[in-house]
């Protein structure tokens, strides 16, 4: 079975491990815990007629003070950018990120995840925006860990992209 | 095909210049000659087989001692071969196999018993030993369990896990584990922990600020030490639980360097997909190791010998056990075989006990009577008796005797289907007797030729000639002369023959001793001596088996007259009394 390493990237507390607790044990928690360094995790997703091992690296969310360590993110398949879709400025720190991904290991996969999209009232972001925010050809899913809806399609559009030559 | 040679000497251009051809010849001619021997060398495959065939091995040789990609492009070759070979015709390879094999599965079986034996032996130790009820109470404490408990306190160090991590993307490649650490979720946990070991070796490598060439070698978590051997594809990580010693490392590092050699390019070409690192599994295996103190494993199997012994001694107490009850039982069996008036149909083995069934004349012995002797469990014991009617001479005769329940001084006997009955009886218990006789089951005919049925004449005729029989003694003497003992036998016979008939009769029997003397002497010493003479009459009478109750001593003091008329005698005078009128006569015998 082949096995292929992603990462999750993104601000602080963009809902990466929320994602991720969601992706694989179909669970959510309203309480919020910083992730320190990395967490690991693992799910089987269909591909075609395989199966796929995603090995999921949930790294520690980027801010003022701490950036993404670039070294956690060496032999990684593809990563995923989430974005808060109620804060704007959490784009921005997506860009620099895979800016600086892009400048280490080179062109990666990945897919950019737009989340909490269950809060309607406070959303300011909408897919057709990253095209003009970033000036990049990104595509983002919207997504929720809280309710779960676009979270398997984020993986499986990652996947897609991986495994796609 | 032309060559170069043939073309240059050829006289291809007609008109050409010779002296130009001459001049060629002479200054490249050798040149010439080489290139037309190696374009042939070239354009022969015969001799280029050949020669290939020449440095072939060689050059495998070399190639195979610079890296493992000859082994490694050969092997899907060498692969297809043996199947397709396999496939077309297994024989030979079962040929070629079948010395190897028989080795080989019997080192594997030796190899199982021994450590099924070793573990019995480490079990006992445990169990029965007071360090073993200590780690017990431990396990029954701390809620671990026992199992834990012990390997815990013994285990100096084993390695529990071995993963092999591809560096660049952390994914494991290969993850041995020990037994009882294996799970359903190994995929998941090998992936998580080569994950995290990959991770932490970076975080630790970036945050302590270290140089290109350092890493992160061990740490240590609780009991378990992780030791990582780093490669240039791959880590090696070994999960260590106790203290490993120094020499592991050296191991752990081979491994690393043979896995390096062999499978190099392959670390290099991962893309994701660990199966083909299968192959890397010996390898590792080498580097699976445990070492236990010396109480967990002793130096020998004594105990584990003693309990095998021990079991077997039981189970042949236990057998021999059985195969006794068994022979008891039949002991049994044989005897109720033997015995008149039973038939045996069911004796065998119930469960535990034994069970025994047949027939049983009610007149026939006792089964209770027949176990005298014989050491059987009565409680384990089930039998079953049908009655039924024996025709048996010895169950009719005793059959005939209950019924017709003859006097003491007559005898029944059975000859055939006839009882013959003789000695003395009434009228009355004859005719009785004739018609129970002759009702019972065996019984045909009755005879009863020695019976005696007149009792009082016998009786009286008898008295008279116990009576008229003194027995005489030598003058001044005490002791019965041998013709004297002789009568006295007689006269015995004839008292106990009394003592029989006279009762049938109602008739009571008294049998006087007196002793004389003659007249010389005085009378003091006559008295003394006529006492005496009565007294061994006695004692010889009752050593003859008359009984001593029926005996009475009339000697007296003798008067004058009487010594005169008296002899050296001791006198046996028999009375019969009949106090009952006589029974009616009895019938004429059948």
């Amino acid at each position: 079975m082949i096995q292929k390493k992603v990462c999750l990237v993104g601000a602080l507390a963009v809902g990466k491990t929320s994602i991720v607790s969601r992706f694989v044990r179909s669970m959510f928690s309203e309480q919020y815990l910083s992730t320190v360094g990395v967490k690991i995790d693992r799910k089987l997703v269909r591909y075609g007629d395989d199966d796929v091992g995603l090995v999921i690296w949930d790294l520690a969310g980027e801010d003022a003070f701490e950036q993404v360590r670039m070294q956690y993110l060496r032999g990684c398949a593809g990563f995923i950018v989430v974005v808060d879709g109620t804060r704007p400025n959490t784009l921005e720190t997506a860009m620099h990120i895979q800016a600086r991904i892009d400048t280490e290991y080179g062109p990666r996969p990945f897919v950019v995840a737009a989340n909490k999209c269950d809060l309607a009232d406070e959303w300011v972001l909408r897919p057709d925006a990253l095209v003009g925010m970033t000036g990049q050809s990104w595509s983002g899913i919207e997504c929720s860990a809280r309710n779960g809806a676009g979270v398997e399609s984020v993986f499986q559009a990652l996947t897609q992209r991986i495994m796609t030559p | 095909m032309n060559n170069v040679g043939e073309r240059s000497s050829s006289p291809a251009a007609p008109g050409a210049d010779t002296s130009l051809v001459e001049l060629r010849r002479v200054l490249v001619g050798v040149e010439q000659r080489q290139i037309a021997h190696l374009t042939e060398r070239l354009d022969d495959p015969i001799i280029r087989a050949q020669e290939t065939a020449n440095v072939l091995v060689d050059a495998v040789r070399v190639r195979t001692a610079r890296d493992g990609q000859l082994t490694e492009a050969l092997q899907p070759t060498i692969s297809t071969a043996l199947e397709q070979a396999v496939t077309h015709d297994p024989r030979p390879f079962a040929n070629a196999l079948f010395p190897v094999l028989g080795p080989a599965i019997r080192a594997a079986v030796t190899d199982m018993l021994s450590r099924a034996l070793a573990s019995l032996d480490a079990a006992l130790t445990n169990t029965f030993s007071v360090q073993g009820l200590r780690w017990r109470m431990e396990a029954w404490r701390t809620g671990r369990s026992f199992a834990e408990v012990v390997l815990l306190r013994t285990l100096v160090y084993r390695v529990e896990q071995l993963i092999l991590i591809d560096r660049m993307t952390g994914l494991p490649l290969q993850h041995l584990m020990a037994d009882d650490l294996r799970s359903t979720d190994a995929a998941h946990r090998s992936a998580m922990m080569s994950g995290m070991l990959a991770a932490l070796r970076d975080y630790a490598h970036d945050a302590l600020g270290a140089r290109s060439n350092e890493s992160l070698d061990a740490f240590t978590v609780g009991d378990l030490k992780v030791w990582v051997e780093q490669g240039p594809r791959v880590l090696l990580a070994a999960v260590i639980r106790g203290v490993p010693p120094e020499e592991m490392r050296v191991t752990l590092r081979e491994c690393g360097e043979s896995l390096q050699l062999q499978f190099g390019a392959a670390f290099a070409r991962f893309d994701g997909d660990a199966a083909p690192f299968v192959v890397t599994r010996p390898t590792l295996e080498r580097v699976f190791a445990a070492k236990y103190s010396a109480g967990a494993k002793p130096k020998s199997m004594a105990r584990a010998w003693t309990v095998v012994a021990i079991v077997f001694l039981t189970l042949l107490g236990v057998a021999g056990w059985w195969w006794y009850r068994g022979a008891r039982f039949g002991d049994y069996v044989e005897r109720l075989r033997a015995e008149p008036g039973i038939v045996i149909t069911e004796a065998e083995r119930d469960g535990l006990g034994f069970r025994v069934a047949g027939l049983r004349d009610p007149n026939a012995s006792a089964p209770a009577m027949l176990r005298l002797g014989i050491p059987l469990d009565t409680a384990r014991l089930t039998e079953q008796w049908a009655p039924y009617l024996s025709l048996d001479s010895t169950i009719t005769l005793l059959r005939t005797v209950r019924r017709v329940q003859p006097p003491a001084r007559v005898s029944l006997t059975l000859r055939g289907d006839t009882i013959e009955a003789a000695g003395s009886a009434t009228g009355v218990w004859r005719e009785s007797a004739l018609v129970l006789a002759l009702s019972t089951p065996g019984v045909r005919v009755w005879r009863d030729s020695a019976l005696v049925l007149d009792v009082r004449a016998r009786a009286d005729s008898l008295a008279q000639l116990v009576s008229t029989q003194p027995l005489t003694f030598g003058t001044g003497a005490s002791v019965l002369r041998p013709a004297e003992r002789e009568r006295l036998r007689v006269i015995a016979a004839q008292v106990r023959e009394l003592s029989l008939l006279v009762p049938v009769e109602g008739g009571v029997l008294e049998v006087s001793l007196a002793g004389f003397t003659d007249p010389s002497g005085s009378d003091t010493l006559n008295t003394r001596l006529a006492r005496e003479r009565a007294a061994v009459v006695r004692a010889a009478l009752v050593e003859e088996g008359v009984a001593d109750s029926l005996l009475l001593d009339r000697t007296t003091t003798p008067s004058a007259e009487a010594r005169s008329a008296a002899q050296r005698v001791t006198a046996v005078q028999a009375t019969v009394r009949w106090e009952l009128p006589p029974s009616r006569s009895p019938a004429p015998p059948q």
